[in-house]
């Protein structure tokens, strides 16, 4: 689907249910499309975004916001990452 | 800040949730649409966040179905500080009393706006309104405007039209005034020149008559200056008629004046003791409730008393009908005074000089003056000599018999 979506260069986060990120700096991190929340800490959250886990890493890190869509994650983030 | 308002006046909650898995608490918020923020991870198995004080029910529910534990730890904002009184059964009956009268109060008139006057004075126009019943206090809807409107204009012949709207406990007041048309001038009617005062001409302007003075020429007052009677055949045909003309023009002339004043050397002045003294009153409409000391005994001797009213207004929105009155009292003794004479001197020719440019009108002009002063008793007497020019010629009508 995902690679069906980019041949016709359609909108993957729409047409193959992929999660839409955005970083504003290293101060904040806004996730669309996720699946829950899987571990929360202030140095690593665990955020469900479908087939893949995403990882984010830092210090003071907190949960500023959270809907069923959306998921808005704020402090001095050191690494984010996709674990299989 | 906004938001900040919003939580505060739904109120929110903080809780702390215990479950083998916390985060799946909130990712039941977010599945459930409960809004959370704060959010602090005290644990492994515990968590604690602030929600608004609606979805705490929503919360309990959800919680139950994953076997978490949720405790409320604090909560704020105003459903939990009103919440508080619900038993306060006196200020509960307070507040409704006072929420009752404010709304009572909103049926009256405690305060006038006037607009559109120019010439009337405010205080003619709300004392004629007060003649028919319209004041401080009274019902708003016991009056209506047309009918006011039609009562307060026979009293008031500068006003042409009137509107009393009442908003709130508030009367505005709008008037528009009369425009009065101007007084006109018969240019045909015939008319002498007169000299108002008596005076040496220097100058004859005669626009329409006949001129009968020239310059260099005295004259005295009410002297005939441009003659308004035109003798057209003179004495080599008289019995052509006499021409009546509008006798026009400007005379200007030197004039001179003398002007006296007595200016005392020694008078009275206030000076204060330095005590002062303080009364307050509550105002409510037209009645006034003397707080504290009694009325006029305050001061026996000679005083000032400066009032200083200041209505009160609810959160300077809406204005009450209650006015907190300050007197204050300033006890004075009076001493006599001597002034030099060169300060008396110098008051007197300011009173002169103020009298003389009354006397002058707008189109005269001072040559020169000389200010003069004798000590006679107590007083100083000065005078003013003055030698002036202006326009003396004064338009008098001329009486015809038409038979």
């Amino acid at each position: 689907m995902t690679r069906a979506a980019e041949f016709f260069d359609l909108p993957a986060d729409i047409v193959a249910g992929l999660c839409h990120l955005e970083m504003l700096g290293d101060r904040q991190l806004f996730l669309e499309g996720h699946g829950g929340i899987l571990s929360y800490g202030t140095e690593q959250i665990d955020v469900n975004a479908g087939p893949l886990i995403l990882r984010v890493r830092g210090q003071d890190l907190t949960l500023r916001s959270m809907t069923d869509a959306e998921v808005r994650i704020s402090g001095r983030i050191d690494a984010v990452e996709y674990v299989r | 800040m906004l938001k900040k308002t919003v939580k505060l006046l739904r109120g929110s909650v903080r809780v702390r949730a215990q479950s083998v898995y916390p985060e799946r608490v909130l990712n039941l918020c977010s599945a459930r649409g409960i809004e959370f923020w704060d959010l602090e991870w005290l644990g492994a198995s515990e968590l604690s966040f602030c929600l608004s004080r609606g979805d705490l029910r929503a919360l309990r529910h959800a919680a139950e179905g994953i076997g978490a534990e949720i405790t409320v730890e604090r909560t704020a904002g105003a459903p939990f500080f009103f919440a508080r009184f619900r038993r306060r059964y006196a200020l509960l009956f307070g507040g409704a009393l006072c929420g009752m009268l404010l709304v009572l109060n909103s049926f009256f008139i405690w305060d006038f706006e006037v607009t559109g006057n120019e010439t009337v004075p405010t205080e003619t126009i709300l004392r004629a309104l007060r003649d028919q019943g319209v004041h401080r206090g009274t019902f708003a809807y016991s009056f209506k405007s047309q009918d006011i409107c039609n009562r307060v204009l026979p009293e008031l012949n500068d006003l042409c039209w009137l509107a009393v709207n009442v908003r709130g406990c508030k009367a505005y007041v709008q008037v528009r005034e009369r425009v009065r048309p101007p007084e006109t001038v018969n240019e045909s009617a015939p008319t002498n020149v007169v000299a108002a005062k008596a005076g040496l001409v220097t100058k004859v302007r005669a626009l329409d008559g006949e001129k009968q003075v020239l310059p260099g020429t005295s004259v005295r007052e009410g002297q005939l200056l441009i003659a308004g009677v035109v003798d057209t055949g003179g004495t080599e045909s008289p019995s052509v008629a006499t021409r009546f003309l509008a006798g026009k023009g400007e005379v200007w002339a030197r004039t001179w004046y003398e002007l006296s004043v007595r200016v005392p050397l020694t008078y009275e002045k206030k000076s204060y003791t330095g005590a002062e003294k303080h009364g307050y009153a509550l105002l409510w409409g037209e009645k006034r409730v003397k707080i504290g000391a009694k009325g006029s005994s305050i001061c026996h001797s000679d005083c000032d008393k400066i009032k200083n009213q200041t209505p009160w207004s609810l959160f300077g929105l809406v204005s009450l009908p209650v006015t907190w009155e300050k007197e204050t009292y300033l006890p004075y003794e009076t001493v006599s005074v001597t002034r030099t004479r060169a300060e008396a001197e110098t008051i007197g020719a300011e009173v002169l000089s103020a009298q003389l440019a009354a006397l002058l009108g707008k189109d005269g002009s001072v040559i020169s003056e000389r200010i003069a002063s004798a000590v006679q008793g107590n007083t100083l007497l000065v005078t003013l000599s003055a030698e002036c020019e202006e326009q003396i010629g004064r338009e008098v009508p001329i009486a015809v018999d038409e038979g």
